[in-house]
């Protein structure tokens, strides 16, 4: 097993892809992404020319034009892969099957990114890049991958559910508070209820503000622990 | 049944009764695929009519082409579920045109080819439904095919 650095290329679309995907292989200690393509003809060249040891495949690839210009694109993922595996047999090439529905999945605070694969269609088995390159080549040396998408219970989900409930019982105080003024003889606790009503809702929306506002890290940034799957009977059910 | 609901959400099945899915059904195996499994290769016999039940397979054909160019194998639709793919099962010679390979893990109904046949030629009116609708199929593949092939594999050659 080698300790030089290993250098992958990745191929997708759209730029935002391209970056979650340079964020996932680069999390992975000693892999340095130095080549970005944005379609099948561009990755292949990519690969002729820098001869990386990885490359990570968006099977959702337009081949040349994307699919603004031409009907029926992004059908040039396969192509891709299989082109590069067969001219470069010593690298490891990782084909990912569901790039967009990842990418929606993980559109949010709280998740997660991680390429992985599956054992009889279960599970998230994460994929070691460095150990997918120590293995002997293999004919073809092509991996069929999925991005993992896994939720985390973060602190900035629990503030803005903090905040959001001190806001909707800082409006239920205000409104109890209100009705107690109208009966005249309660008035002095009704007021003193409305104000510390109007206190809760501005704490929380202060609460709420601060969380979404506050540095998002991509989902390929965190720890993503991936699930082993339990080996059960392979082939025809 | 499962397979029986699969077969139901098919457009090439919809306008089969219960009593004629469950004919159908009496045909079908259900089967499973990692990513990266060929289902069935160019050129080879066609021994089943697929129903695609979740996952996802790209369909791809042999082209000739020189070293500098991208593959020689080109991939010219993706089939998505509840989608049929493996037409060849029910068309002479019988011998699959394209090669299918899963890009993800993927479940698959597989009709029985030659029991599909008989069942289509007893009942005129299953062999009718069927195959107009099966027809479009076919005809949707060869435009997508030519559309591929002639518009952007073409300019790509220019590129």
């Amino acid at each position: 097993m080698q300790s030089t650095e290993l250098r992958a290329v990745v191929a997708s679309e759209s730029s935002e892809a391209r970056r979650l995907l340079t964020g996932v292989v680069q999390k992975e200690p000693g892999v340095v992404v130095v080549g970005w393509a944005g379609n099948a003809l561009e990755a292949t060249s990519l690969a002729r020319s820098l001869r990386p040891d990885i490359a990570v495949i968006d099977a959702q690839l337009p081949h040349i034009m994307g699919q603004d210009m031409v009907r029926m694109s992004h059908m040039g993922g396969l192509d891709a892969a299989i082109s590069v595996s067969q001219e470069l047999p010593r690298a490891r090439v990782i084909l990912l099957g569901n790039m967009n529905v990842a990418i929606r999945q993980a559109d949010g605070l709280d998740y997660a990114i991680g390429l992985c694969t599956k054992k009889n269609g279960e599970g998230n088995i994460p994929v070691k890049l460095r150990v997918l390159d120590g293995e002997l080549p293999q004919e073809p040396g092509l991996v069929f991958a999925h991005l993992g998408v896994e939720h985390l219970a973060s602190g900035r989900r629990k503030a803005t559910d903090i905040g959001e409930r001190a806001i909707m019982y800082g409006g239920l105080t205000i409104m109890a508070g209100f009705s107690l003024i109208l009966t005249v003889l309660l008035a002095p606790a009704g007021v003193f209820l409305a104000l510390a009503g109007v206190l809760s809702v501005v704490l929380g929306w202060a609460v709420k503000a601060t969380a979404e506002w506050w540095p998002k890290p991509s989902p390929a940034d965190k720890e993503f622990s991936g699930m082993v799957a339990e080996v059960v009977k392979g082939g025809e059910r | 049944m499962r397979s029986k609901r699969a077969l139901r959400e098919c457009s090439v099945f919809e306008a089969l009764d219960d009593t004629e899915l469950d004919r159908l059904d009496a045909l079908t195996t259900a089967k499973e695929y990692e990513a990266g499994t060929t289902v069935f290769g160019e050129g080879s016999v066609a021994e089943a009519l697929y129903v695609l039940e979740s996952g996802k397979l790209a369909i791809q054909m042999q082209i000739p082409m020189s070293q500098e160019q991208l593959s020689k194998k080109v991939t010219v639709d993706i089939v998505s579920a509840n989608e049929v793919f493996g037409w060849s099962a029910v068309v002479v010679p019988y011998r699959y045109t394209l090669t299918a390979v899963c890009l993800e893990h993927s479940s698959v109904l597989a009709i029985d080819a030659v029991k599909l046949r008989t069942l289509l030629q007893d009942d005129i009116r299953i062999g009718y439904e069927v195959l107009s609708r099966l027809t479009g199929v076919v005809a949707s593949r060869l435009d997508q095919t030519r559309h591929v092939l002639i518009s952007e594999r073409l300019l790509s050659t220019r590129a």
